[in-house]
């Protein structure tokens, strides 16, 4: 027998972070609940209170600002899909559009979906790619965590029990910049990934090299990662076919996927380096893209 | 105390419930307030069933809380009919074939009328975009689409929206 959850609908800010200070760990934080429900359904969470966020205000927008791009907690992934500013990065809007289904992307968070901590988090390898900042604050101070520092392993994360996650900021994308999102499912929607892929190169339209290579994996590792092996391989070299098969194939290193009813590890470690490779071939198409309409 | 009282519109009308704090929409909906048209199918937001617009989005009502939805307006399948009377949509899917066992169809119904209330021309790329969380076993989807593309054709040629008369 499940004990009572209390259900609270926060509509302050400070309301919000001074039942965070009382309660602690007692409270779970709930937007759109689309993880959190489950969890408490399948008995993986016992929290006294249901803290309710979906009405504070202040939190749902995205906008631009000092130090780039700002995404509010209660920002959904269906805004992720339909604002301007965030349908011009397709590492993270290609991410939103699969995610779940529409009932999903409607209320389901950009923010909860990092909370959640999950290793197939599907927004992770875009907001790494980003350089995502994310902003933390407790009654009385805030601090601001890198994302690669503040996801630290499955289901687990930096946040403190007192502290609510306000936002996350992703730094200016640079120009003549080209990113992709690849996921690997075995059908299109409604699919947890069998391996998820972002990148971004930035090629230098002088000389048509390399500049600047990103490549972050998903649901290979219990976190979210970037490929260093596979980005050094990049820069500085000229975007081509085998080049990319090699990126791919370097991505390995680091991957340690799990055996799960939806694949095998052999097969993650199979269609990684392709999955890869596919990303890194479409964003090199983007560059192009945006050279040819500059 | 670990329940809520919680007031929100239902198709139209505003109830009060008294429920406990992690109690589904769809518990509620269903078990409280006699509603039986949204479907428990795998009460994990994977499959659609129990789709429920809260103020004009689809949501999963297996898996959203009732507390959270005081002051909100609720619409399920019973408030999409006209007094009984089945909606345009209702009535394509009908003609097209769209249904077999019927499970699945009220969320499916559910999901294209948010749908059609944002985008008077979806494309087919759309349609199928905005059944993605809705999980149909029986017809392989065609038929729901072209429904859809029906409802969407009768509209446009009339010029007057959903009011069309089918």
């Amino acid at each position: 027998m499940q004990s009572p959850v209390r259900f609270h609908s926060a509509t302050t800010f400070e309301e919000v972070v001074d039942a965070l200070d009382e309660l602690g760990s007692e409270a779970r934080l709930i937007a759109g609940g689309t993880d959190v429900m489950i969890q408490l359904a399948r008995g993986e969470l016992s929290p006294q209170v249901l803290l309710h966020i979906e009405r504070v205000p202040g939190l749902g927008t995205v906008a631009a600002g000092e130090g780039g791009l700002h995404l509010g907690a209660l920002v959904t992934h269906a805004m992720v899909r339909s604002d301007p500013a965030t349908c011009a990065l397709a590492a993270l809007a290609d991410a939103a559009r699969q995610v779940g289904g529409w009932q999903t992307q409607a209320i389901g968070t950009v923010v909860g979906n990092i909370v959640n901590a999950s290793p197939a988090a599907d927004l992770t390898p875009g907001l790494l790619v980003h350089d995502a900042m994310v902003h933390l604050s407790r009654r009385g101070s805030e601090r601001t965590l890198p994302l690669d520092q503040f996801v630290k392993g499955r289901r687990e994360t930096a946040r403190e029990p007192q502290e609510l996650v306000t936002g996350i900021t992703i730094a200016p994308t640079p120009e003549h910049s080209g990113e992709a999102f690849v996921k690997v499912g075995r059908r299109k929607a409604m699919e947890v990934s069998i391996v998820a892929v972002a990148t971004r190169l930035v090629v230098d339209p002088s000389t048509g090299t390399i500049a600047d290579a990103r490549v972050a994996v998903g649901a290979v590792s219990p976190i979210p990662h970037r490929a260093p092996a596979s980005e050094q391989l990049l820069i500085g070299q000229r975007p081509t076919a085998d080049l990319f098969a090699a990126a791919g194939r370097a991505a390995l290193e680091g991957a340690d996927p799990i055996d799960d009813v939806r694949a095998s590890r052999r097969y993650r470690l199979a269609v990684l380096p392709r999955a890869v490779a596919q990303a890194l071939s479409r964003s090199s198409d983007h560059v192009d893209a945006a050279r040819s309409v500059a | 105390m670990t329940s809520n009282s919680v007031t929100f519109s239902l198709n139209g009308v505003d109830r009060t419930v008294d429920v406990p704090g992690a109690e589904t929409l769809l518990d509620t909906l269903r078990d409280r307030l006699n509603l039986r048209g949204s479907k428990e199918g795998c009460l994990e937001g994977e499959c659609g069933a129990c789709t429920v617009l809260v103020d004009d989005r689809p949501i999963d009502a297996c898996i959203y809380p009732t507390a959270a939805c005081g002051g909100r307006r609720v619409r399920t399948v019973e408030g999409l009919s006209d007094g009984g009377v089945p909606s345009l949509l209702q009535r394509a899917m009908v003609r097209s074939g769209s249904i077999q066992c019927g499970f699945c169809t009220p969320g499916f119904v559910v999901a294209v009328t948010a749908l059609l209330e944002r985008e008077s021309n979806p494309s087919r790329a759309d349609i199928a975009d905005a059944v993605n969380g809705n999980i149909c076993r029986c017809t392989g989807y065609a038929q729901i689409i072209e429904a859809v593309q029906a409802v969407v054709a009768d509209s446009l040629a009339a010029g007057t929206g959903q009011e069309v008369e089918a």
